[in-house]
């Protein structure tokens, strides 16, 4: 019935065998693999100006609060948008609090965007993301938004309009998730439009970054 | 609701039962010691790790001592892990200097990540060291196996005849590594690595945005700890947002796999219980019950947060679903992955007990927090690493208690008699689960140091600390996050939680397999209840509600359904 020293060390051996086997090694093996195969994805998908600055990720969000640029959606991670502490606001639905935040963010975006009524604020770009850190708005949520950038920017509205239609993420394969757009990769595009129309605009937003 | 949103959910699962099929046929040959494919590779390894520890593969024990066996190596993990994440300012991969966890939540975390629960009452990111994260992905095997092994060996009971021994502890557990779980984490990494979960041994990475903001990156060997989280049902992420954070869910193609390594070898112990016992309807019927309790589950969480928050539409937002806008509930969801995935995410990860989220649950609308809560209460829809089924098991050990009870016939469960010992072990593990979850709810919401952590006021701040307690006990994991459990009190009392509500209900049920294994085979007779069909599946289903609803219904009352009463009516809680 008793548990004697030999068959202790029996437990203790395999539980050191399998902490380097399944800790170690393992990491390791996915890590060389990484390496090899995925060196863009392992880094974190880091995306590089042309004097190979690292400007950010194109799978985090960034802080875009300027009304010349799509703004993204409420971040609760850190201060906004730190990519070191991820998190979502844990709100809530019937928290009175949270309820009168939304009411200043619901005013918020239909003050910054005369062209949207009451009733049609999209449900995402007044709500925060689980992490805080995801770069996705809804189409809708771009749309809305381009007057406003039009009538900053001088940028036509057309223009905006497609920009946001050819940057849609679909359904994968067709099927899995809900179509939205990438604010960090909507935001490069629009860079490089800004710096042709009005390059005093841009070199003011986007401080001759990318 | 949306036809895209139902059919991507639709083939998630059938994708995931699909593959469970073949997947419980190999389990199946690897636990009867039966040749598989991979033998060429994988039988020297073993072979290699068996003489190294001196142990005689033939040799088999009975339950008491496989169990002690068991329980021995997961305290020796425990500890070193203990001591990892303790003086992890003194080991490599630190560039942040952070400094080593403070010994209750190092006590909390250690517990949490042996027994397959992974709460979490720290921000994976911002205070553990790469070293410390990959020492959690060495539990996140360790503890997988465990379950499943003890699942083997209580299968192993109910087929063999007036024997003793049920296995070799060693063997087993190996072999789950090895053949299982390596291989499967290993090819599911490189998966997740392609599609964007980072591998590196750097800790944060600085950059500057296009606007000129600062920001600082965390990433690390992330791809490697995503896949076996997952495929061992354990949850704890890298993250402190876990599969919300794109890093560790980069698309809804990762969304979908991750629900899919989450659920599929649940199912396949299902049905390679089916295989090893050799009646595969029983094992059918047991996944009929299991996948109605699911899909009943599913259609509350979907309908209630695509309907969305009637607060904001009052406001002025738009929550109705059109081609433009997802509406729906969003707030701590991700819009890419939808309403549709982020629900069967929800859904899934509470059912096979694994704890990952990819939303905030704390967020979600009141009836489906509590659906939520629910599943984990009832801890077997299909459940963690083998964990699920032995829970299934007790219910039908019950089940055919009370079914033989209204005939007046001594209950028979494949082949042999369900007595005393075996109905009063069953119950034990039962009601132990309910217990272990309602007496610490019940002091936390009586003093202060319970209160204290609440962050949303009225009825969801109970369900807040109801959910807490249950996700342990259930060595689920998953949190209505707001909760802040970082307090000496949390702590302490969560981490006895999970210890309890993993160990004494598995105790119970290996030595049920221990009191059947001695019984002899009996004859079916004319009067067999019949372990498979319609009659069946209504009797098991009926008693997991019965007993569900009788334990738990008042506690659940009091939080969501109180909230979402009171949303109905318009009230708001300050």
């Amino acid at each position: 019935m008793f548990i004697v020293g030999k068959e202790l060390i029996k437990m203790l051996k395999l539980t050191i065998l399998l902490y380097v086997v399944c800790s170690l090694a393992y990491t390791f093996l996915i890590w060389g693999i990484g390496k090899i195969a995925f060196p863009f994805q392992a880094d974190g998908s880091i995306i590089f100006n042309k004097n190979s600055k690292p400007v950010g990720s194109l799978l985090i969000g960034e802080k875009f609060t300027s009304p010349y640029i799509f703004n993204g959606r409420p971040s609760y991670a850190g201060n906004g948008y730190d990519g070191t502490e991820s998190g979502g606001s844990n709100y809530a639905p019937t928290n009175g609090k949270y309820i009168s935040h939304e009411k200043k963010l619901i005013n918020k975006f239909l003050k910054e965007n005369p062209t949207v009524k009451k009733g049609g604020v999209p449900a995402d770009i007044i709500t925060g993301s689980g992490s805080g850190l995801g770069p996705y708005i809804s189409i809708a949520a771009a749309l809305d938004q381009s007057p406003r950038i039009s009538s900053l920017t001088g940028i036509p509205e057309s223009i905006l309009y497609r920009l946001v239609k050819s940057n849609v993420s679909y359904r994968q394969f067709g099927i899995f998730g809900t179509p939205g757009v990438n604010t960090v990769k909507l935001n490069l595009k629009l860079s490089i439009l800004l710096k042709k129309s009005n390059y005093k605009l841009y070199k003011l937003i986007f401080k001759g970054l990318v | 609701m949306t036809y895209t949103g139902v059919l991507q959910i639709l083939i998630t699962l059938a994708v995931m039962v699909i593959a469970a099929i073949p997947l419980s046929k190999y389990l199946a040959h690897v636990f009867k010691c039966e040749p598989t494919f991979l033998d060429g590779i994988i039988y020297p390894a073993e072979n290699l790790t068996l003489k190294f520890l001196k142990v005689n593969g033939n040799e088999e024990v009975d339950w008491v001592k496989y169990l002690k066996t068991g329980l021995i190596v997961n305290f020796f993990m425990l500890t070193i892990v203990f001591f990892i994440l303790r003086f992890q300012n003194f080991l490599p991969l630190n560039q942040m200097h952070y400094p080593g966890i403070p010994w209750a939540l190092d006590f909390n975390t250690a517990i949490s990540f042996i027994t397959n629960t992974n709460w979490q009452n720290y921000g994976g990111e911002e205070v553990l060291s790469n070293f410390s994260q990959m020492a959690l992905a060495f539990l996140q095997f360790t503890s997988a196996a465990t379950g499943l092994v003890f699942a083997v060996a209580f299968i192993r009971g109910l087929i063999r005849r007036e024997a003793k021994y049920v296995g070799n502890f060693y063997v087993d557990f190996i072999k789950a590594v090895y053949r299982l779980f390596l291989p499967l984490a290993v090819i599911f990494a490189v998966i997740m690595l392609w599609q964007g979960a980072p591998q590196t041994f750097v800790m944060q990475k600085k950059v500057t945005n296009m606007t000129g903001v600062k920001q600082m990156l965390s990433v690390g060997p992330v791809a490697s700890m995503v896949s076996i989280e997952n495929l061992g049902t354990n949850g704890g992420g890298f993250y402190n947002a876990n599969a919300a954070q794109p890093y560790e869910n980069p698309n809804p193609f990762t969304n979908a796999l991750t629900i899919f390594m989450m659920g599929t070898i649940p199912i396949a112990l299902f049905l390679m219980y089916g295989i090893m016992i050799g009646d595969k309807k029983h094992a059918w019927t047991l996944f009929a019950v299991a996948m109605t309790f699911l899909i009943v589950c599913l259609a509350v969480v979907y309908s209630q947060e695509a309907h969305g928050n009637p607060f904001l539409a009052k406001l002025g937002a738009n929550i109705r679903v059109s081609k433009n806008n997802p509406g729906g509930n969003m707030e701590g969801k991700q819009e890419h992955i939808g309403i549709a995935q982020t629900s069967l995410f929800a859904v899934a990860t509470t059912a096979f007990t694994t704890g990952n989220v990819d939303a905030s649950h704390d967020s979600f609308m009141p009836l489906s927090g509590m659906v939520l809560i629910a599943e984990m209460m009832l801890n077997l829809i299909f459940g963690g690493k083998g964990v699920g089924l032995l829970n299934m098991l007790t219910m039908v050990i019950i089940g055919v208690f009370i079914a033989g009870l209204m005939v007046g016939r001594t209950p028979e469960f494949l082949g042999k008699k369900i007595e005393a010992k075996e109905v009063k072990l069953a119950t034990l593990a039962m009601f132990a689960h309910a217990f272990i979850i309602l007496i610490p709810f019940a002091i936390a919401i009586a003093i202060p140091a319970g209160l204290a952590g609440i962050l949303n006021p009225g009825p969801h701040g109970l369900s807040e600390i109801l959910y807490a307690y249950t996700s342990t006990t259930a060595n689920n994991g998953s949190a209505f996050a707001g909760l802040n459990g970082d307090t000496l009190f949390y702590n302490i009392s969560l981490g006895l939680t999970i210890f309890f509500g993993r160990y004494i209900p598995i105790i119970c049920q290996v030595a049920i397999a221990g009191s059947l294994i001695k019984k002899k085979s009996i004859p079916e007779s004319a009067g067999t209840f019949p372990a498979h069909g319609v009659l069946f599946y209504t009797v098991i289903t009926g008693t997991i509600l019965l007993v569900g609803a009788l334990t738990f219904f008042p506690a659940l009352a009091l939080g969501p359904i109180a909230e979402h009463f009171a949303m109905i009516k318009g009230h708001l809680f300050y």
